[in-house]
């Protein structure tokens, strides 16, 4: 019992305004792993804890590119070509369809298209998942019985303890001057 | 907030009268030296026309799906919006010269003639990939298969069937009802934003909007649908597209919106705009025209596509015709502004606006825009003139209509503008607007 490290400092607050104004003080005091937690969306949030601008657009992108290259090669590999000696299971079918070249762009792009938006979609989700580390199976903050109130009327903000200005005592100092309705040590697991 | 009023420089309202002046001048001289100037002029102001119809109709396409979906983030910036879809007044006006010509039976829709010449002639059938059965009966070279794609300028059988549709009359009449049915939408939108505007508060106005804009966007729908078939499509009577409406509608969305985010921007340098823009309004309408980039490319792929997996004779001329053929002896200069449309209008804007650093640079949208207008008119181009011959043509006749157009149009905005405030300062939502924030 006694040998367990404090996981995080929670600070409690009952209002969007409040917690807006303690996140900027937040930031500004230099914190990097913390977070904010709110039972609904707070437009401006963003600013007031000085995240930067996500990288998931570039994953986004990044998948939709292989997408397009993967369906273009799919399709090539698929109608036009015919490799003597491979194996029937892997091997194309050129189909001549109303004397259309076998390889002609324009029937497919829809194919392009469709594996653009499936390799981007999934591409996005998953990048979106990773990049929250989910699933998270389990969280310390879980334990906190305020803290359940997050998902009903409260909000709170986090410190973690593994940020570089984290001190029991200063930081718990701190986060007294930003008024909350109460703060908590949440304890490792 | 006050209730600032548009004020532009009398300069503004000479340039645009003397370029309109310049723009007629032009024409009249281009109609008069080259040779069949006539229909090559009728044909320019047909594509200059429905450049403008454009704008106005993308603006009232803005206006009603902000009340449609009850929108507070674009109320800021629906002012100028409402005056360029008013303006369809003045494009009422330029329409004139159109139903004169019908009226006439002038030369610019083949249906209309007035000589209608006793033949029987269709347009030969012409297969995209196939041009080999049709050379073996045809003399060789390539302007012989040419001239046999325009025949069926002269009327036919095939065009005379379809009069019962197509006739001065019934054509006259069905504008008429577009022209009235959009204006009525129109000063709607605009006299009940303005009428906001000089009340104290009171959402009275907005929920009527909101009530009416639901059937207005079907008759929006509509009436634009039957519009294009009518004004545009018909210079070829013999071809007929289902997807074209929606292609003249996603043309009309991108235009509608780049001239709203340009007269916007352009305001705001000028300080002619009496709110501090932020950021979020850049992305959102940088959003929004970037989607309809992509969406005209959607639809002109899919008009492209249907009709050349089909390859029927009768439809595959419009693209022949048009410059998609690579078949040999069916290739033509316009080719090469069907790539311009497929590199500039859709490809190049596609990359150049995905960023959300351009979409919140106001030059960068300045150049985007622009350069967005210029691209759409080039797509009503492709869409009119290459009816005119197998050779790409682009001068006096084309720079003075669209000239002539565009600063009558301005004109006409500048007018309604200059009595108006450019924010909708009544608009309950108005301060939400302002204050928009949005996550990443």
């Amino acid at each position: 019992m006694t040998d367990k490290q404090p996981y995080a400092l929670i600070a409690e607050f009952d209002s969007v305004s409040a917690v807006m104004h303690a996140a900027e003080q937040v930031r500004d005091e230099g914190y990097m792993i913390w977070d904010v937690h709110s039972p609904m969306p707070i437009h401006g949030i963003n600013q007031a804890m000085g995240l930067r601008p996500t990288i998931l657009p570039w994953i986004t992108l990044a998948h939709g590119v292989v997408g397009a290259v993967f369906g273009l090669g799919l399709t090539w590999w698929m109608n036009a070509t015919t490799v003597p000696g491979l194996s029937p299971s892997v091997q194309g079918y050129e189909f001549l369809i109303s004397g259309k070249p076998t390889f002609s762009l324009p029937a497919n792009i829809p194919i392009i298209f469709e594996t653009t938006i499936l390799f981007a979609a999934i591409g996005t989700l998953l990048g979106m998942l990773g990049l929250n580390k989910l699933p998270m199976l389990h969280n310390p903050l879980a334990k906190s019985e305020r803290f359940l109130r997050a998902t009903a009327d409260r909000l709170f903000i986090v410190i973690s303890a593994k940020d570089e200005h984290f001190d029991s005592e200063t930081t718990h100092q701190f986060l007294q001057r930003l008024s909350p309705l109460s703060i908590e040590v949440v304890m490792e697991d | 907030m006050t209730n600032v009023h548009l004020s532009l420089p009398r300069k503004l309202t000479q340039f645009l009268a003397g370029g309109a002046l310049i723009g007629a001048v032009l024409s009249l001289i281009g109609a008069a030296v080259y040779s069949g100037g006539s229909r090559r002029v009728m044909l320019a102001y047909l594509v200059a026309f429905a450049f403008v119809l454009s704008l106005s109709l993308g603006s009232l396409f803005f206006v009603l799906i902000g009340h449609l979906m009850r929108a507070g983030w674009n109320v800021l910036v629906r002012r100028p919006a409402e005056i360029f879809s008013l303006n369809i007044v003045t494009v009422a006006v330029l329409f004139l010269p159109i139903a004169l010509s019908v009226v006439l039976g002038g030369e610019l829709y083949p249906w209309a003639k007035r000589d209608a010449v006793e033949s029987t002639h269709r347009a030969t059938p012409v297969a995209l990939n196939e041009p080999t059965a049709l050379a073996a009966g045809a003399p060789h070279g390539a302007d012989d298969h040419h001239s046999s794609l325009y025949v069926h300028q002269t009327v036919d059988e095939l065009t005379r069937s379809k009069q019962g549709w197509l006739n001065p009359t019934a054509f006259i009449l069905r504008s008429l009802v577009f022209f009235g049915i959009w204006t009525l939408i129109a000063w709607f939108y605009f006299s009940r934003s303005r009428h906001q505007d000089s009340l104290a508060g009171g959402d009275d106005d907005t929920r009527q909007m909101e009530w009416w804009a639901g059937v207005s966007v079907f008759a929006f729908g509509i009436t634009l649908t039957y519009a294009a078939f009518d004004m545009l499509m018909s210079i070829d009577p013999h071809w007929y597209s289902t997807i074209y409406g929606v292609y003249f509608f996603a043309g009309c969305a991108v235009g509608g919106f780049s001239i709203n985010l340009l007269a916007i921007l352009l305001l705001q340098r000028f300080d002619l705009f009496p709110v501090a823009l932020s950021d979020e309004h850049r992305r959102d309408l940088g959003r929004l025209l970037f989607a309809f980039v992509f969406f005209w490319g959607y639809i002109a792929f899919s008009q492209y596509m249907l009709l050349w997996y089909a390859n029927v004779p009768e439809t595959t001329r419009w693209f022949v015709v048009r410059g998609a053929s690579m078949a040999e002896g069916y290739t033509n200069s316009w080719g090469y502004l069907l790539v311009l449309l497929l590199f500039g209008h859709f490809i190049i804007p596609f990359l150049g606006i995905m960023s959300r650093h351009v979409k919140t640079n106001s030059n960068a949208m300045i150049f985007w825009t622009g350069w967005l207008l210029l691209m759409h008119y080039f797509d009503l181009y492709w869409l009119v003139m290459p009816e005119l011959g197998p050779h790409f043509t682009f001068g006096l006749p084309e720079i003075g209509t669209l000239l002539f157009a565009l600063c009558v149009y301005l004109l006409g905005a500048s007018m309604i503008a200059t009595r108006t405030s450019m924010v909708p300062t009544g608009d309950p939502r108005l301060s939400a607007s302002v204050a928009i924030t949005d996550a990443y």
